[in-house]
């Protein structure tokens, strides 16, 4: 039982409409593991993290399973999955910067957060949201805690957020693109703070980022999405080393170096929307290795080790 | 996707030069009603000059008044002393001289998201400040909306679509083509691409150089990520509270950083390579595990 993972999510998919957004995705992350799931826009990160703990619009189709702590969460009452969010489950979305009450104060909403989760009376609660938003370096935190949203930078609203995902110290947190309006300064603490929780209370986090620096710097284990599936699932050294999957290659040639002055280098051609049931590897229109076969059907799901890829035609053999 | 775009009748579209002269501005913050206030100058004494055609970058710590400098020179906030001149003329006035020089500064906002009214089809936001400035015969709207959908690199059908039906990345350049309607000759990006994946990232910065480059306009770049303002900018100047602290071209204020800040911001820089990792930063006010005792029990 005490080897079992924190989060096992198995054949995950999610359907909007006619849309796909996810297919029978697969990970687990462990306690104390930070887990990074990168991918292109639109590659349905964002879709799988709310299908996760059931935060999704009651259009969207959910299929597959998702246990937590050896609890399933596919199917679930929907106050138990309140309970689960917020307490157990942490979690700050991409658009949670909209998502901040503009009419309540940044400390009310904070406050709210813990009294909900926690018997705390509400001067313990705002010295507390206080300290954590000194931890998340916020110069000024009484300051901050009597703010309207609007009246904070960019990078501040994002830290409330933040704040609002850890205050109740859950067991497992969803960070989806947090830091992507901080400046790296700040950036580095934040994910310290992070990895710090994680460290200190063996709390296990999925960080959803575009930032490659960020996941080389944070990250034990990758997940790369595309087009809804995952096409390479390794160790962070591993993938960076040797990748598998031609689109985790193409996707780390795009990324800017500091102090180097190359052309910027996109991938060529755009991402694309699925329609109905995968029935071909997604990233065949834009893949140089493309041949017939990674067009008649989806890759299956290759295990090498602790490592899996869903490609024909993969870059590296395995050792 | 290089076609070039037919000027059509207006003013010429070519460079300005951006000259801010000690801009400042506080605010006051907290509740009037609980008398709790206080006042918070983000931006203090901020001059600048960027010559046309030429980009210069805006980087800095959080919170050190980067985008309230962007507002003011749009004219979203007004400044409690200073002047934002465009080719010399003051454009913070009322009068039509101010106006019509304001026109020319237009502005790319971080969040495509909130930055679109939602209830508006995509071409009726693009060819909103056509209309709204004259800028053309009304019946010639359309076709220039269909050019500017094209030289963004949107889809033809993108017109008849709403904004929630497109990725960040789209979202992004129905943004850029917005701002371009109006035929400005300065654009201010307030981190355009911090909110999108690295290969969308690197599109938008190539299709923000080819527009630079068939249209000669004058940038003022907001970003963190100083990998971007390295390749993207001419010049480059780092904000810390409110001031301008350090300023010079990319690659020299990369070598040879003199700020404390710059130092910092060039060392925080995450390197995308795990054998790299740097460890954790042990100089938090308190560790991790320190602010578990609110005095709660688990619900
Ligand atoms: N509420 C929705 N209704 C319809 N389609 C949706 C909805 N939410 C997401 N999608 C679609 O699902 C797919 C995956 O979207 P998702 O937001 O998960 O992408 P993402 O990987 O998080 O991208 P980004 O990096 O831009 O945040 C996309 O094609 C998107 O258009
Ligand atoms: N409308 C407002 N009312 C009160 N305070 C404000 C307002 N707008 C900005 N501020 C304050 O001014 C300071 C500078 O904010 P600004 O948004 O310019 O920072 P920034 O450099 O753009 O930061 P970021 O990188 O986080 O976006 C902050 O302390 C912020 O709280
Ligand atoms: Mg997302
Ligand atoms: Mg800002």
């Amino acid at each position: 039982m005490s080897d079992a993972p924190l989060l096992e999510v198995r054949d995950l998919s999610i359907r909007f409409g006619a849309v796909t957004a996810v297919s029978s995705v697969g990970f687990s992350v462990a306690k104390g593991e930070v887990f990074g799931i990168v991918g292109e826009s639109g590659a349905g990160k964002s879709a799988a993290a709310r299908g996760i703990i059931g935060l999704l619009p009651p259009s969207a189709r959910l299929g597959g399973s998702v246990r937590f702590r050896g609890e399933e969460l596919v199917g679930a009452s929907q106050a138990r999955l309140r309970s689960v969010r917020g307490s157990e489950i942490g979690y700050v979305f991409q658009d949670a910067l909209t998502a901040l009450d503009p009419v309540r104060t940044i400390g009310a909403q904070l406050v709210e957060v813990l009294r909900v989760h926690r018997k705390v009376r509400p001067r313990e609660a705002l010295a507390a949201a206080a300290e954590l938003l000194a931890e998340l370096q916020i110069a000024d935190p009484e300051r901050t805690l009597r703010s309207y949203p609007h009246q904070l930078s960019g990078g501040m609203r994002q830290r409330a957020v933040i704040a609002a995902a850890l205050i109740a110290d859950p067991a497992l947190i969803i960070a989806d693109e947090v830091t992507s309006a901080l400046d790296v300064t700040v950036q580095r603490k934040v994910l310290d703070l992070l990895l710090g929780v994680c460290a200190a209370r063996g709390a296990g986090v999925i960080l959803i980022t575009h930032d490659l620096g960020v996941v080389a710097q944070t990250c034990d284990r990758v997940a790369v999405l595309y087009g809804g599936i995952v096409a390479e699932e390794a160790d962070v050294f591993a993938l960076f080393d040797r990748p598998m999957h031609p689109y985790t290659r193409a996707l780390l040639q795009s990324m800017p170096r500091i102090g180097d002055s190359a052309p910027f280098r996109p991938i060529p051609g755009s991402a694309i929307q699925i329609f109905g049931e995968l029935r071909a590897c997604p990233f065949a229109d834009r893949c140089d290795r493309v041949t017939p076969a990674c067009r008649s059907a989806l890759p299956p799901v290759q295990r090498t080790g602790k490592s899996t890829h869903r490609c024909l035609h993969p870059l590296a053999v395995p050792a | 996707m290089t076609a070039p775009l037919t000027t059509g009748p207006g003013p010429s579209r070519r460079g300005a030069v951006l000259e801010v002269q000690g801009l400042t501005k506080s605010f006051r913050v907290g509740s009037e009603t609980f008398g709790r206030t206080a006042r918070v100058k983000a931006v203090d004494e901020v001059s600048f000059r960027i010559e046309p055609g030429t980009t210069m970058g805006l980087v800095g710590e959080s919170g050190s008044g980067k985008s309230t400098v962007a507002r003011m020179i749009t004219r979203l906030v007004r400044p409690d002393a200073g002047e934002v001149l465009v080719d010399g003329h003051s454009i913070l006035g009322r009068g039509i001289d101010a106006r019509r020089f304001a026109r020319q500064v237009q502005i790319v906002f971080q969040d495509p998201t909130s930055s679109l009214n939602p209830r508006w089809k995509v071409g009726a936001l693009i060819g909103e400040g056509i209309a709204v400035h004259r800028l053309c015969p009304r019946a010639e709207i359309p076709a220039r909306v269909v050019e500017l959908v094209h030289r963004c690199g949107l889809p033809a059908d993108a017109l008849d679509r709403f904004p929630h039906e497109f990725s960040g990345g789209q979202r992004q350049r129905i943004a850029i083509a917005r701002a371009l309607a109006v035929e400005p000759s300065v654009l201010v990006l307030d981190e355009p691409v911090s909110a999108l994946d690295v290969s969308v990232q690197a599109q938008i910065l190539v299709l923000l150089q080819e527009l630079q480059a068939a249209f000669g306009l004058t940038y003022l770049l907001i970003a963190h990520d100083l990998a971007v303002v390295e390749r993207f900018c001419d010049h480059i100047a780092v904000m810390r509270k409110g001031q301008i602290v350090e300023r010079g071209a990319p690659a020299e204020v990369h070598r040879n950083p003199r700020h404390p800040y710059t130092r910092a911001l060039i060392e925080a820089h995450p390197v995308p390579d795990p054998h790299q990792r740097r460890p954790i930063s042990a100089d938090r006010s308190s560790p991790a595990g320190g602010r578990t005792g609110v005095g709660g029990e688990e619900a």
